[in-house]
């Protein structure tokens, strides 16, 4: 490979407007590192996405294999990316390092390298090693207890009611809940004093409130309106009307510092007079802000103290907890983690990329910093790459801060800059249009000077788009609908004229909120255009899943007769046997039986066979009635139940919530898809109609306001929201916190603006509505004063307000054979599979060799598998007896013959040598010698009385021609096969009978020690019983590995406890 | 540290090309067999998993068979068992429990400030329990060096040697000292431990056997185990199953050399490999290819491989619809049995005493039954629900007498599981003592069962029941002079933690297909051999980063690191792709939640031409337009919504009364008034964690009917009334108990603070000269009469006021919603009547005794979050207007007279979720009636 050129590996910031090639930038610089000779572990390639991060790697792969099969387009990749010495034989040598190396690549999220980081340090971050990113749900149960030990807390109520400015909310857990879900975040991106940062400030005590009142009474006053207007601010004072007093009358007029009253100023003396009040009413208003802001402070305090210590011990974390705890491990270790890191992770990160720059988050980049820094340090052979689009900045709700962007480029100079504004995705027509809107935003003019100067800024800050895709066909259009018409009545309208006139492009119905997807997924639905949503709802969208939910409901609550009513009327209830829920349902007892009967069984089938078997026996019985949608839905519920079993709880309501709460996509073919235009960043589509362009900029009021004194520092002040009458007040600082905030906002919303249009290949479709002007602080505003057309439809008549490119590019779209699902014939029918299930058959098992027989042994066939498992416990249980059992089989086993006592030799040895655990071996012993002398025993157990019986029992009439031999094998293992098993097992005694050399007879003897009464013959004819059919099983194994017939074997159950024998035929 | 040995070639060579086990046998026949009699009882045969030991058995057995032997198995010793036949240890071992106990007691001994070095947030002078997990972490660590003859000051001094950094090298000393006292605290109880003592058996060379060993494709040896082998190599014989141009790629035992591997080729054919989207996609796949099999092969010459168990689940469910019998080897989890789920379900509620616990207890399905029998009913679930609802408690103790207030079936339920759960409540014991409670909680619930071992949960039961009653067992091994003590709660931990990875059989059958590990199926002789989830990070397997051993000082100390994982799979592959048999491959591109995947990186050892074909295939490979569906098991499918809106059923006149209340349900939606008042159908729910609005709103509801039925309601002292409001609040706090949740006595608060400045008002109001006649009018009813027929009013009145100057009616009703709203606007939209509750009162009190003609005024009395909203608010209807409102009522009355339900409303009303799943409220594609007609 080359050798480094400098040229390619400078720290780079690149600016890159949509569509203009940000993965092919990111994909480019990791080819060339590569090829100057880095070792692909060396690089870290970051996005946000998964799928994201997928395709930058396919971009890399694909690049280098297509380069890999011919080295014309090696070569021409090679000049495109600027890659020098690029060829066949550099990318087959390339490919190959990457191919070797998979499991090296650092190619995916930024929380995935976060988490692989935090996973090497997890003791020195307290965590158990264990521990893993888990759903919010699971988050949110923790946050709720939390929660409820916060409010156990005896002053919990004082602060709450505090919190809540003096209201006695009506559930102080949901108020806490809403409190934590707003805030937390915010509470922990912000310094403890940003909290305190207001001074109390003195009210009147009421007897100089009644004097400073009756002070401004006695004023004269010539004037009669100013007169009258005093008589009534007094008397909302003496009401203590603050709210009426401070936003009426003269009060309003002191306080906007205009001072006149009907053009008439007011005098000094009766100005003054007012002032002690409205000061009055400063305290009031500040002190109450104060304490609701801290008690805010001090009730997520104390969560944070429990909540945090909850996942520590829980090993539960999401991502954002990942990324925290790292900057509080690198802020106490520094540069010390980083040395840890690269020796726990063999990895010398050298090589920075990363990518969508604009979406990273403070705390996010105080993570990354020391990894940038140490690249970045100058002479090193290492590099800095990032890419990103601050017009693109839509996720500052996540935590995305765009104007890290600047501050990157400032903090490290030798950053070298590169915009990219040629977009390769969008027409013509397009690209222009976007130019007007953002390029003329000076024509935007609202009554609220904070508004028009976000949006100038953006006229400013951008460069005019061109495109590398001016030959495709392009159109884009506004049109404002009639006053009596219904905006989405006429959007779905042009929508389906699209679609019919070409089903094979992709049209993208963007919005705003998911409200209105669902509305316009059902006017589309309704207007028979099939239509999709993209990016994943709960699977509740589905009327089988629902069902299914409603079963799962039903099992948990017997007595839910929603559920049952819904159940009821459904194929399920043939299946399980639920009873019709009908008018008086509560009065039959019997019927209410059956369905808590129904609901035991619902319990026990999840419990016994899982919630995947069980949902897919349900979901067997739904299918045939499911639609092609319902039935990937409901798939996609036997995957999830699946998945679910790992985590089953004993409460199927528990499924029920981890379905609601869990999105799950529905990615199908449909051309026509509704979606955010949050969920649309990254897609790109024929056609993009957008029809919710009239919500309001002005930001909600959120429950905080804060101030940040630069994007990576922790906020500096917060307070609680108050409104604009309010804030003039307070101390201005509150002001600028609101208008920080308020700008923040704006511009994001702007953001979405730029994406949503940008997300077009060849038509744009906007719609405004009937009342919209071009003052307004929306959408809608900015594009009619920018787009307008001076000839075009004035005043708020309906119509095409702006038309750019050819109203005929669908059929030039046609014509051409354009458009991602050109391929497809028609992509509403797309075929549920591959295989048809009928024509899988598989041959009988008969056919060919037997493979896999199971396995068993004789003493499965018997004993364990009768009586009860208490039984079967408190034998287990019985650790002596099993003790003494194992070991009297052990002496047993050492015996030939009696007639020879050598046995005895070296028995307790062998025996301690085999249980050295044992502590009793000697008494065992003992009982063992005196065991074997009793008879029975003892003349199984000496060779000549043995010799005598078996002569008598094997050949009782035949003339003996050849003398007979009896040996003996001890522990004799076998494995046979009988049936369809194959048995094995291990004989405790096997004597075996020869005549002459002929072996004529074998008796299997098997020792049990069970302790049984002399006199309890009931039970000891139990026992014989019981051992029977395993000593049968013996006697057809030694009949087939020895070739005797089965009545040439004898077997002989002895219990050696009571010297009892039973001959077992 | 051990240097390598070079040991004797102990390698018997088997043409890979033949199926590995069939040679095997072959091989011991061939080696052992006199005669006609195969005695092996002298041989002793590892192979490196339970499934190729039953493999080779079974060929044994069949040539047995076949060739009329006297056979005699031998003895097959699991590899981790191996060592110790090879020397007689002579100590007892520290069993896994007792080790992890040593672990933490060793790291105890540290002390708290040696110890964060180790690990953050260390309890100090903690609980021995608490250190576990870093124990284990610990012993983990152990096996693994120990298991390649390394001590931790091995480590330390390689790292020493390789000048790592200093924090990592200071980490190392530590542990090293950790481990000395690991070794103290075991020999002070006099035991040992394995790993040691197999290296010390080593050390003082006492290896010995008195048997053949036969090795099976043991290919991948720690070097204990090989330097042991190497002690009495003239009685091994490893079977290598390979070709001769791979013969470098082993070392003297048989091991892979892992140098070799990394570089060696691996012939695949294209056909072999498929490559598809998503796990779904995969269990197509599968069926395709069993398809393609045109019927030739029976289920028992098929495997499929499953190295990503993520596929299994789609793959299973897939077989199932296909018809085909599947089997998973690995069995069922055995933390997913009855049982298991039993002591967990118990051990939760015991250390929390949560109501949530409580619940989920009484619904595992053999509690559930072991209470109903108890207390003589299977019907009580509800009343749990209902005591949830009314009290929302936070705990529910384990003490007896508690009290449940007037639920008494709750009563038997909670005393029969008190009984139940007692032996096990509070206290530390010796952990070793509560084995047997434990398992006589066990008996209790199970004992009475006969075991069936043709049914599968019996075994299911039984065998978790065995499992975990010898984990139980365990803990008696914890040494006596260690006296560990703890809850019952923790003795189960340990258990559990030994359980955790076990798991239950699946029925054997022959009619089965087999789902198979990745490395149980290089041995494996199917014919058809199917791998699915062939991607990186499952084949091979691979360690990122490590704790404490990356990969690299892994690799430097010559322990198992990526390259052998690497090795193992590429010969465990190309034994696949030799041996005969039809193979294919199956790779994903992307996860169930649509993650991309990475294909295995063994699909690349192969020339360039074809590597750059392969990867072209998979990275550029996109998602077809199929839909992987394999719940379609017909071709045709409907296209709109076939799951109804059930009609109403009804046929005769159901209603002829409504209450007040009702006339804003029928106006928002006949359907779902005739759900809710008709049908009569109500949702449960049992989670609530404080009171939901309308049990808040008849909290104080009933403090100011308790206000209005006494005789202080004639008090204009505002302190007097607060007084008697306060007492009201306590009584009812009372009756809640001790057990509310903290939210639900903030509640009570906050009803406080409402109500004190309501008692303002109140005492003016009776200044201003009204009193209270009646408070909560519990049944008032009256008469419409509309078209000539008359029809009942039903409805509560809240509150009805007289002034004693006027003698004017008030009628009231409290209100506490949010935010405060006022009757006009609750009761008209755009000047439509949507509620009917005020001016449907007019008629009511026609009844009453008080009642005298003249106009009566109506309103609310809000009593809102926002106190200073407090208001009597009077609705300032004209008599026109409630003549408006009664047609309206009036019209309502003759449809529900006609049974007129239906259609559902078009827009779900607000606060209608409950009847959203019925109505179908969230779908896209909702049925329509009209559709539905035609
Ligand atoms: S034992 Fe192994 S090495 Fe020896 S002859 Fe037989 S096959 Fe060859």
């Amino acid at each position: 490979m080359t050798t480094i050129e400098q040229a390619t590996i400078d720290n780079t910031i690149i600016r890159a407007s949509a569509g203009s090639g940000k993965t092919t930038a990111l994909a480019s610089r990791y080819l060339q590192l590569l090829l100057s000779g880095v070792q692909c572990h060396a690089i870290l390639a970051t996005t946000f996405t998964r799928k994201a991060a997928g395709e930058i790697l396919d971009r890399i792969m694909t690049g280098l294999a297509s380069s890999s099969l011919d080295d014309g387009l090696a070569k021409k990749l090679g000049q495109t990316l600027q890659l020098v010495g690029f060829d066949q034989k550099t990318a087959r040598l390339m490919l190959r390092h990457l191919l070797i190396n998979l499991h090296r690549l650092q190619v995916g999220t930024l929380d995935s390298f976060f988490a692989k980081l935090a996973r090497s340090f997890s003791l020195e971050m307290g965590l158990d090693p264990d521990w893993e990113i888990v759903e919010q749900r699971l988050i949110d149960q923790l946050a709720q207890a939390s929660v409820g030990s916060v409010l156990s807390h005896s002053d919990a109520i004082q602060l709450l009611h505090l919190m809540a400015k003096g209201d006695s909310i009506r559930g102080a857990n949901k108020l806490m809940m809403d409190t934590v879900s707003q805030l937390y975040e915010i509470f922990l991106d912000s310094t403890p004093d940003a909290w305190f940062q207001l001074q109390p400030h003195a009210v009147l005590s009421p007897d100089k409130l009644v004097s400073a009142l009756e002070q401004l009474t006695t004023i004269g006053i010539a004037d009669k309106r100013m007169a009258t207007a005093r008589v009534k601010d007094c008397e909302r004072a003496a009401n203590e009307d603050w709210d009426g007093f401070i936003a009426n009358g003269l009060t309003a007029k002191i306080l906007d510092q205009t001072n006149e009253y009907f053009k008439k100023p007011i005098p000094d003396e009766l100005r003054s007079a007012y002032l002690p009040l409205i000061d009055h009413v400063r305290g009031l208003v500040t002190n109450e802000l104060k304490d609701s802001t801290e008690s805010t402070f001090n009730l997520l305090d104390r969560f944070r103290e429990r909540f945090e210590a909850s996942k520590t011990e829980a090993g539960s974390l999401g991502f954002n907890d990942v990324t925290r705890r790292l900057v509080e491990l690198l802020n106490s270790s520094g540069e010390q983690a980083e040395t840890n890191w690269t020796h726990r992770s063999d990895w010398n990160l050298d090589h920075l990329l990363l990518d969508e720059f604009q979406d990273t988050s403070p705390e996010q980049w105080r993570v990354i910093e020391p990894f940038a820094r140490r690249v970045m340090k100058p002479g090193a052979e290492r590099s800095f790459f990032c890419v990103g689009d601050t017009k693109q900045a839509i996720y500052g709700w996540r935590g995305g801060v765009a104007e890290l962007f600047e501050l990157v480029n400032k903090r490290f100079p030798d950053l070298r800059g590169r915009e990219l504004t040629c977009s390769f995705r969008s027409s013509q027509a397009i690209i222009d249009t976007v130019n007007q809107v953002f390029e003329n935003a000076e024509q935007y003019e609202s009554n609220n000077p904070l508004t028009n100067a976000v949006v100038r800024r953006w006229k400013d800050r951008f460069t005019t788009h061109t495109t590398a895709k001016a030959g495709l066909p392009g159109y884009a259009m506004l049109e404002r609908v009639g006053e009596a018409d219904d905006l989405f009545a006429v959007v779905v309208e042009r929508i389906k004229s699209i679609y019919e006139r070409s089903p094979n492009c992709t049209v993208a119905v963007l919005t705003r909120d998911n409200i209105e997807v669902k509305n316009l997924i059902f006017a589309l639905h309704s207007a028979g255009v099939p239509a999709s949503e993209e990016g994943g709802n709960p699977l509740t969208d589905s009327a089988a899943v629902q069902l299914i939910l409603s079963l799962m409901q039903l099992g948990d609550h017997p007595n839910d007769s929603v559920a049952w009513f819904h159940v009821a009327n459904s194929p399920l209830a043939a299946m399980i046997g639920l009873p019709p829920c009908e008018i008086e349902w509560e009065k039959s007892a019997a019927i209410l039986r059956q369905v808590h009967s129904v609901a035991a069984d619902v319990r026990r089938e999840l419990s016994e066979i899982g919630y995947g078997a069980t949902v897919a026996r349900w979901a067997a019985v739904l299918a045939p009635s499911c639609t092609v949608r319902e039935l990937r839905r409901l798939q996609k519920l036997i995957e999830l139940s699946d998945e679910y079993d790992a985590q089953a709880t004993l409460r199927p309501a528990d499924f029920v919530e981890f379905v609601q709460a869990k999105k799950v996509e529905d990615p199908t073919g449909s051309p026509v898809r509704v979606m955010t235009i949050h969920k649309a960043k990254g897609l790109e589509f024929d056609v993009v109609v957008l029809p919710c362009l009239s919500k309001r900029f002005t930001p909600r009021p959120g429950e905080v306001m804060f101030f940040r004194p630069s994007p990576t520092e922790p906020i500096s002040f917060v307070t609680r929201y108050v409104n604009s009458a309010h804030r003039r007040l307070l101390p201005p600082k509150i002001q600028q916190a609101y208008e920080q905030q308020f700008e923040r906002g704006l511009n994001e919303a702007i953001c979405v603006l730029y994406v949503a249009m940008t997300r077009a290949i060849h038509a744009l479709y906007m719609f405004v509505d009937a009342n919209e002007s071009e003052s307004h602080q929306t959408m809608s505003g900015i594009l009619l004063a920018n787009l307008a057309n001076p000839r075009g439809p004035t005043g708020k008549s309906p119509g095409k307000i702006f038309e750019h490119g050819d109203p005929a590019w669908v059929e030039t779209f046609v014509a051409k054979g354009l458009g991602k699902f050109a391929h497809l014939q028609n992509t509403s029918a797309v075929t549920l599979g591959d295989v048809d299930y009928k024509t899988l058959k598989l041959a009988p098992t008969t056919v060919g060799p037997s493979r896999g027989l199971p396995m068993t042994s004789p003493s499965q066939m018997s004993s364990s598998w009768h009586g009860t498992i208490g039984l079967a416990l408190s034998q287990a249980a019985d650790r002596a007896a099993q003790d003494r059992g194992t070991i009297l089989h052990a002496c047993l086993a050492q015996i030939q013959w009696l007639d020879d006592a050598s046995w005895q030799n070296g028995l307790l040895n062998e025996l301690r040598r085999r249980f050295p655990d044992f502590e009793n071996l000697e008494s065992i012993v003992d009982e063992f010698a005196t065991m074997v002398r009793q008879p029975k025993i003892s003349g199984l157990l000496h060779s000549s009385s043995y010799s005598d019986q078996i002569a008598r029992r094997v050949l009782p009439s035949q003339i003996i021609f050849e003398p007979l031999t009896a040996s003996v094998e001890n522990e004799r293992s076998f494995a046979v096969r009988m049936d369809h098993w194959i048995v094995q097992g291990t004989i405790d005694r096997l004597v075996l009978i020869h005549e002459g050399p002929t072996l004529i007879a074998a008796e299997v003897i098997e020792y049990k020690s069970d302790r049984l009464g002399k006199a309890d013959e009931s039970a000891i004819q139990q026992c014989v019983a019981d051992y029977r059919p395993q000593i049968e099983a013996y006697r057809r194994a030694v009949a087939q590995f020895t070739g005797l017939a089965i009545d040439q074997v004898l077997a002989r159950l002895m219990l050696v406890g009571i010297d009892r024998e039973f001959e077992v035929r | 540290m051990a240097k390598k040995e070079s040991l004797v070639d102990r390698r018997c060579w088997q043409d890979w090309s033949k199926p590995a086990l069939a040679a095997a046998a072959d091989w011991l026949i061939t080696r052992y067999r006199h005669e006609n009699v195969l005695n092996l009882s002298g041989v002793i045969v590892v192979t490196p998993g339970a499934r190729s030991r039953n493999r080779l058995l079974e060929l044994l057995v069949e040539r047995a068979e076949v060739e009329s032997l006297n056979f005699t198995p031998p003895d097959f010793v699991p590899l981790s068992h191996l060592p110790e036949q090879l020397y007689s240890p002579q100590k007892k071992f520290a069993g896994d429990v007792v080790q992890q106990v040593a672990w933490a007691k060793a790291l105890r001994d540290l002390g708290p400030e040696q110890l964060s070095v180790l690990a953050k947030n260390v309890p100090e002078n903690g609980e021995l329990t608490e250190l576990l997990p870093l124990a284990r972490i610990m012993l983990a660590l152990h096996v693994d060096l120990a298991s390649e003859a390394l001590m931790f000051t091995d480590v330390a001094s390689e790292f020493k040697r390789m000048q790592v950094d200093r924090s990592e090298l200071d980490r190392w000393t530590l542990l090293s000292q950790v481990q000395r006292k690991y070794y103290d605290q075991l020999s002070a109880v006099g035991l040992w431990d394995r790993q040691a003592a197999r290296v010390m058996a080593l050390q003082k060379k006492e290896c010995r056997a008195d048997k053949d060993l036969v090795l099976i494709g043991l290919v991948d040896l720690s070097r204990v185990f090989r330097l042991m082998l190497g002690q009495v190599a003239s009685l091994v014989h490893s079977l290598v199953f390979a070709a001769d141009e791979v013969r470098d790629g082993f070392d003297e035992i048989g091991c892979l050399r892992s140098e070799f591997w990394l570089a060696q080729p691996i012939e695949l054919r294209p056909e072999q490999i498929r490559v598809v989207d998503r796990p779904a996609g995969q269990a197509s796949a599968v069926i395709e290819c069993l398809t393609e099999l045109n019927g030739k092969f029976p289920a028992s010459q098929i495997a499929i491989g499953i190295p990503n168990p993520s596929v299994a689940s789609h793959l299973r469910r897939a077989l199932d619809l296909a018809g085909v019998e599947s089997r998973d080897a690995t069995g069922k989890p055995l933390t997913q049995s009855l049982p298991v789920k039993l002591v967990q379900a118990v051990r939760d509620y015991l250390r929390h005493q949560q109501f949530s616990q409580f619940t989920r207890l009484i619904r595992h399905p053999d509690c559930f039954d072991w209470i109903s029998h108890r207390i003589g009913n299977r019907m009580w679930l509800h009343n749990v629900d209902e005591y949830q609802n009314l009290f929302i408690p936070g705990g529910l103790p384990l003490r007896e007498g508690f009290h449940l207030s007037n639920i008494d079936v709750l009563h038997d339920v909670h005393r029969v599981v008190i009984d139940l759960l007692k032996p096990l409540v509070g206290r530390t014991r010796r952990l070793d003592q509560w084995a047997e409670l434990w398992t006589n909680l066990l008996t209790e619930i199970y004992g009475s069962r006969e075991i069936d071992g043709e049914s599968a949960t019996s075994r299911e039961v039984l065998s978790a029941c065995r499992n975990l009653h010898a984990a139980l067992r365990l803990l008696a091994s914890l040494p006596s002079e260690w006296s560990l003590e703890g809850s019952a709660g923790d003795a189960l931990d340990f258990a559990l933690d030994q359980v955790e990875r076990e798991a239950i059989a699946e029925p054997d059958s022959t009619d089965a297909i087999e789902l198979l590990g990745w490395l149980d199926l290089s041995l494996d002789d199917a014919a058809v051999t199917i791998v699915t989830g062939f991607n990186e990070e499952f084949v091979p397997s691979s360690e990122g980063t490590h704790l404490f051993l990356p990969n690299s000082a892994r690799a430097q100390l010559g322990i198992l690191d990526n390259a052998r994982r690497y090795a193992r799979d590429a010969y465990a592959l190309s034994l696949l792709a030799r041996s005969p048999r039809r193979l294919t491959i199956i790779c994903g591109r992307h996860n169930d939640s649509g993650d991309p995947l990475l294909p295995s990186r063994l699909l690349f050892a192969t020339d360039d031409q074809t590597m750059a074909e392969r990867s072209a295939m998979f990275f550029r490979h996109q998602a077809s337009a199929t839909l992987h569906i394999w719940l379609a098991t017909q071709t045709d499918h409907p296209t709109t919504q076939q799951f109804s809106i059930p009609r109403p059923k009804i046929d005769e006149l159901k209603m002829t009364s409504l209450s007040v209340t009702d006339f804003k349900q029928y106006l928002q939606c006949p359907y779902r008034f005739y759900l809710s008042r008709v049908l009569q159908l109500k949702p449960c729910v049992d989670n609530l964690v404080e009171l939901p609005p309308f049990a808040f709103g008849h909290l104080l509801h009933e403090i100011v009917e308790a206000f209005g039925n006494d005789p202080i309601k004639d008090s204009t002292d505002p302190d007097e009334i607060r007084m008697f409001f306060r007492r009201q609040i306590d009584l009812t706090m009372e009756r809640h108990g001790e057990q509310a949740s903290a939210a639900v006595q903030i509640q009570f608060q906050q009803v406080r603070l409402r109500l004190d400045k309501f008692a303002d008002l109140q005492a003016q109001r009776r200044r201003d000269g009204w009193e209270i006649i009646e408070a909560e009018v519990k049944k008032g009813t009256g008469t419409l009469v509309v078209d000539g027929e008359p029809f009942g009013l039903r409805g509560r009145i809240d509150r009805v006021d007289r002034n004693e100057h006027t003698g004017q009616l008030a009628v009231f009703d409290y209100k506490t919603m949010e935010p405060a709203t006022s009757p006009d606007k609750a009761h008209r939209k755009n000047g439509e009547w949507v509620d009917l509750q005020l001016p449907l009162y007019r008629h009511l009190i026609q009844t009453r005794e008080y009642f005298v003609s003249g106009p009566i005024l109506l309103g609310y009395i809000l009593v809102p979050s926002d106190i200073k909203n407090t208001e009597f608010a009077i609705a300032e209807w004209s008599e026109d207007e409630l003549h408006s409102a009664d047609e309206v009522a009036f019209d309502v009355i003759r449809a529900v007279r006609c049974n007129r339900f239906w259609p559902p409303a078009d827009e779900p009303p607000d606060y209608s979720e409950q009847w959203s799943a019925i109505c179908q409220d969230d779908l896209p594609e909702r049925w329509s009636p009209q559709e539905a007609a035609t």
